[in-house]
């Protein structure tokens, strides 16, 4: 099988920022007070495959999109994403990536979105005649034509995201890593996103797209196959199907089946 | 996507970060043109200082062989680009990693050796724009003779300087990726190098222990080689010493700098704070 995506015993520990002293940042101590943010998570995903991952606040998600877009080294374990190494060969992974985030804040406020778009674009390798065709290209796919060039302090949170997104897509890779597309979206511009998450880009680009989410609806609507995570770990992954009857009951709603994998050890 | 070779895009990524700076600065019309005023009232008011402590001062300036608005006009001169190798890494990645941006240009593939290099390159433009122009006016309006100039010895000069106080300043970053506060090191040997260096006074004006402790920072050796490279023409030969001076802070400071920023971005990224603040 053709992996484009895959994960084995990788783990990630923290030190809370409030109570890690400089001798824990110099020496990397304070094991005391580490939260597990990744517990020996094993994953594989497909080339093609659009895989959700669903979890509550804290259980990991955000962690281990930024493990996989090289920001964050593991403490064990290993990534590899297209075969890259993400800490041996960070360099080689950034280029087959494109890194979406719900931080909206991420761009320059005095620079027009279409500045800050040519901007990250050089960053991304391209050349200026390629950064020209790639913006416009962008611009027609999620529709940012009328504002391209008005400052980005001015749009709204919506038109934000969808800057957000344009930018994780402008080095065209074939892997993109969305960790919470739709926080800030309204239902209408959710729902345009997930058509173009789902028609767009797996269907007629075939990128292998691992996205996060709290909505158990937005998972249910557009993953192929869903990841629950929970506590740093990945507690089962499959398609929907494949979920209810693990839990014996292929009736079952997607709420059912989360409830069922992260409130069992009863503890959530 | 047509590949380029690795010197191409490293020259457009440093041009994009110029272009984005130079861009986001010029979005500021009224502090875009009040800074080029402020330099030219600083000059006024440096020339006029000096018509008070010319007659003092010329006894401690005899090595120079020029009245004290020339001397100073070139310590301010030269502290341009002091200040701007040392304060320009940390602070422009302290601004990123505020504005939530550095993240999303990590995600790019572009090495955080470039990222913080290229950040820090507005910044020298403006810096040599501003020692120009300090120069062109004290030279034009204020009669300041620049007429025996050695242009290699001072390029050879400042190359050095901005490269010892660069290290200062990757240093300095390094901390702020860390520990999320660079600037008391930085403060500290800023107010060390401006009060012992000699920006304002040549440091034979100190008691003797105080010109010792001078000849342990850089910025003493810039100054005076600059001063002397500028004003009176000094070649390469002659400020060999203050050159060999100013080459062994580099031989120190590069490799230590390097080293302390690869163990900064380490601990950063298993911490998981490099885009914390």
């Amino acid at each position: 099988m053709d992996y484009a995506i895959e994960i084995s015993g990788l783990r990630k520990e923290f030190t809370p920022a409030n109570r890690r002293s400089i001798k824990d940042m110099v020496f990397n101590r304070g094991n005391r007070n580490r939260i597990i943010a990744c517990n020996n998570v094993d994953l594989k995903v497909r080339r093609g495959e659009l895989f959700g991952l669903v979890g509550s606040n804290g259980a990991g998600k955000t962690t281990l999109i930024k493990i996989l877009a090289t920001i964050i080294i593991p403490d064990a374990g290993r990534a590899l994403i297209n075969g890259f190494d993400v800490v041996k060969e960070e360099d080689k992974v950034r280029r087959n990536i494109g890194l979406v985030t719900s931080e909206i804040k991420s761009f320059y406020g005095r620079l027009t979105g279409r500045q800050n778009l040519i901007f990250f674009a050089a960053l991304s390798n391209l050349n200026s005649s390629e950064i020209k065709y790639r913006i416009a290209e962008l611009a027609e796919l999620l529709d940012l034509n009328d504002k391209l060039d008005n400052m980005f302090q001015e749009y709204s949170t919506g038109m934000k995201q969808r800057f957000a997104i344009a930018r994780g897509l402008l080095n065209n890779a074939p892997i993109l890593l969305i960790d919470e597309p739709t926080k800030s979206l309204d239902p209408l511009s959710a729902q345009n996103l997930h058509h173009l998450i789902r028609e767009e880009l797996v269907k007629k680009a075939n990128k292998t797209v691992i996205f996060t989410s709290h909505s158990l609806l937005e998972i249910e609507k557009l993953a192929d196959t869903i990841g629950i995570m929970n506590r740093g770990r990945i507690e089962v992954a499959g398609t929907l199907s494949q979920l209810r009857q693990r839990i014996g009951d292929e009736n079952s709603s997607i709420e059912e089946v989360f409830n069922y994998y992260v409130k069992r050890d009863g503890k959530s | 996507m047509v590949k380029a070779n690795g010197i191409t895009l490293f020259l457009r990524k440093a041009w994009a970060f110029i272009r984005r700076d130079f861009l986001i600065q010029a979005s500021y019309r009224m502090s875009f043109f009040t800074q080029w005023i402020g330099l030219f009232i600083s000059i006024f008011t440096l020339y006029y200082i000096s018509k008070l402590v010319d007659a003092r001062a010329s006894s401690y300036l005899a090595g120079y062989g020029v009245t004290y608005f020339p001397f100073v006009l070139v310590g301010i001169a030269a502290t341009s680009y002091i200040g701007t190798s040392m304060n320009s890494f940390s602070s422009n990645v302290t601004r990123e990693i505020w504005s939530g941006t550095l993240e999303a240009m990590l995600a790019t593939p572009t090495s955080l050796s470039t990222i913080i290099f290229s950040l820090a390159l507005y910044n020298f433009i403006q810096a040599t724009i501003n020692v120009l122009l300090y120069l062109l006016l004290g030279c034009l309006l204020l009669k300041v003779d620049l007429s025996q100039m050695n242009i290699l010895a001072t390029t050879v000069v400042l190359i050095l300087t901005v490269i010892s106080f660069s290290s200062i300043g990757l240093m300095a970053a390094s901390l702020v990726v860390v520990f999320k506060k660079g600037d008391p090191i930085l403060w500290a040997f800023s107010n060390i190098s401006w009060f012992l260096g000699g920006v304002y006074y040549p440091i034979t004006v100190f008691p003797q222990f105080l010109q010792t402790i001078a000849h342990f920072i850089p910025v003493t050796y810039s100054l005076r080689a600059l001063r002397l490279a500028i004003l009176k023409g000094y070649t390469v030969g002659v400020l060999k010493q203050d050159i060999a001076a100013l080459a062994v802070f580099c031989l120190i400071l590069v490799p230590l700098s390097i080293l302390v920023f690869r163990w900064a971005i380490k601990k950063a990224k298993q911490s998981g704070s490099l885009a914390f603040y």
